[in-house]
């Protein structure tokens, strides 16, 4: 630094000397710089000072100077901002949307699944529950008469005797029905239809007016008794019945038509009436 | 003055880069972003469409449910009648107590079939005989050493009869001419008809599974 000028006359320069790595803009700025403090230094000694000092204004330019690059920055800055920001900013905002979407999406699918769950176990328990019901409603189906029957069993016809003998020797009346029905049950009938209407317990065989009526409804002779059994001891089993044998003495002694016949299969109707008006179960069975 | 003048210039950049993230993806670049949110859509997606199928099975599962649970209580009902006309379960109901004498021991178990009949027609629901035997469709009316048995269950007189309907149809049944009242006064018994709100019949019948009957298919 021997050959630069020695201008530290108002300012020292401590690392002025030796400094080899001193660029061009540095070296400007800092002999303008101490042009200035020179200069400033020399009014005050020669005036008084009535103009703003020099380096004041060299101040207030390197601030001029900070604040444009600062706003030539911040400018930029705004600028560019608008474009990836604004995108940046719908990005997250879509992201968090989607993830709270997803979040309720997860939410709705735990509690249905849950939901699904319980359904499938109080399925599972009514069809079970369902199951032992249609195997009660079947046992107690078929003895009640409510459900159409098919088996073995045997078929006995009977019908009033071609001519009048007496007064009604010749013609069935309901209490011949009612004990050969009885008789059948005796002999080990497990259903029974008369002329195809079931035998239940609230079925009832009368003579109304000309007629035997079996559910209300008239019957013609010949009447056809079928019941479900075992058909090899039913018909023996039912003539051995006081009701049977008094069949047998009606065949004999008034020509009344009275036929037993083991078949190997009968189908027997039911009887759908399920419902009671007076009647109240107490305890189930 | 460079020292405060740094710390504006470092204030200003930190709210700018503040302002502009101010979430959990400030590290996150934009490509990033952008797959961040293809997966979180293809999630959605995913999500949705396993919602839309247990919706579906949901609304399966209810209809079966409602729809079991309807059979299920039908099937009860029903049962409770059949518990009823099988004898298997105890019955209450209005209904009347017949009260038969035989002093002559003339009366035979055709006039008890019959008076069983006629009540029957009336529209008995449950009937039970001398408090131990329960009348069903299978009861049988026999006699044996001039006894009368009922189901096979030896009945001594007098006799009684619970029946369970309607209490006036079935005392006019009883009584009206030519009934069972008559047929027993002709045979030297006498016939008394107790009308009751509420008659209990507790006896049971006890059924045994069918050997020969198969529920006819449908």
């Amino acid at each position: 630094m021997s050959d630069k000028p020695d201008l530290s006359t108002g300012e020292p320069r401590s690392d002025s000397s030796g400094d080899a790595y001193v660029g061009l803009l540095t070296q400007i700025m800092t002999q303008t710089l101490d042009q200035d403090y020179l200069d400033v230094a020399q009014r005050r000694e020669s005036s008084s000072g009535d103009s703003p000092p020099r380096w004041q204004v060299g101040a207030v330019a390197v601030l001029l100077l900070f604040g444009l690059m600062l706003g030539l920055a911040a400018l930029n800055t705004a600028q560019e901002k608008p474009v990836v920001a604004a995108e940046r900013a719908e990005l997250i905002e879509q992201i968090e949307s989607n993830q709270g979407k997803l979040d309720n999406q997860q939410a709705t699918l735990a509690s249905l699944s849950d939901e699904v769950t319980k359904l499938q176990q109080l399925l599972a328990a009514n069809v079970a529950d369902d199951r032992l019901l249609t195997n009660q409603l079947t046992s107690l189906g078929i003895d009640a008469g409510t459900l159409a029957v098919t088996g073995p069993g045997v078929e006995v016809t009977v019908d009033d005797s071609g001519y009048s003998v007496g007064e009604s020797g010749g013609v069935i009346l309901d209490s011949d029905l009612q004990l050969l029905v009885n008789a059948l049950w005796q002999a080990g009938a497990e259903a029974i239809a008369v002329d195809e209407h079931r035998m239940t317990t609230l079925t009832a065989i009368r003579f109304a007016g000309e007629a035997i009526t079996v559910d209300y409804r008239s019957l013609t002779p010949p009447y056809i008794i079928e019941a479900t059994g075992d058909p090899d001891t039913m018909p023996a089993r039912l003539l051995e019945t006081r009701a049977g044998q008094a069949w047998l003495d009606l065949e004999a002694n008034f020509d009344i038509q009275f036929e037993v016949v083991a078949k190997d299969k009968v189908s027997i109707p039911g009887d759908a009436r399920d419902n009671l008006l007076y009647a109240e179960a107490k305890g189930a069975s | 003055m460079a020292v405060l003048l740094a710390a504006l210039g470092f204030a200003a950049v930190a709210q700018m880069r503040l302002t502009g993230a101010d979430d959990d993806y400030s590290g996150q670049r934009r490509e990033n972003l952008i797959e961040l949110l293809e997966s979180l859509a293809a999630a959605a997606d995913r999500t949705q469409t396993q919602i839309d199928e247990l919706e579906q099975t949901r609304e399966e599962l209810l209809s079966s449910s409602e729809r079991r649970q309807i059979a299920v209580e039908e099937a009860r009902q029903r049962l409770e009648v059949l518990t009823v006309l099988t004898g298997t379960a105890a019955a209450a109901g209005p209904g009347v107590t017949i009260t038969i004498t035989d002093p002559e021991a003339a009366v035979t178990s055709t006039n008890l079939l019959n008076g069983i009949e006629e009540l029957r027609d009336a529209g008995a629901e449950a009937i039970e005989m001398n408090d131990r035997v329960r009348v069903v469709a299978s009861t049988s009316f026999t006699e044996r050493d001039g006894e009368i048995l009922v189901d096979g269950v030896k009945l001594p007189s007098p006799y009684s009869i619970e029946a369970i309907g309607s209490s006036h149809t079935l005392s006019e049944a009883v009584i009206f001419r030519g009934g069972l009242a008559d047929e027993i006064e002709r045979l030297g018994g006498k016939v008394s008809v107790e009308k009751a709100d509420l008659v209990e019949v507790q006896s049971l019948h006890s059924i045994d599974a069918p050997e020969y009957s198969q529920p006819t298919e449908s």
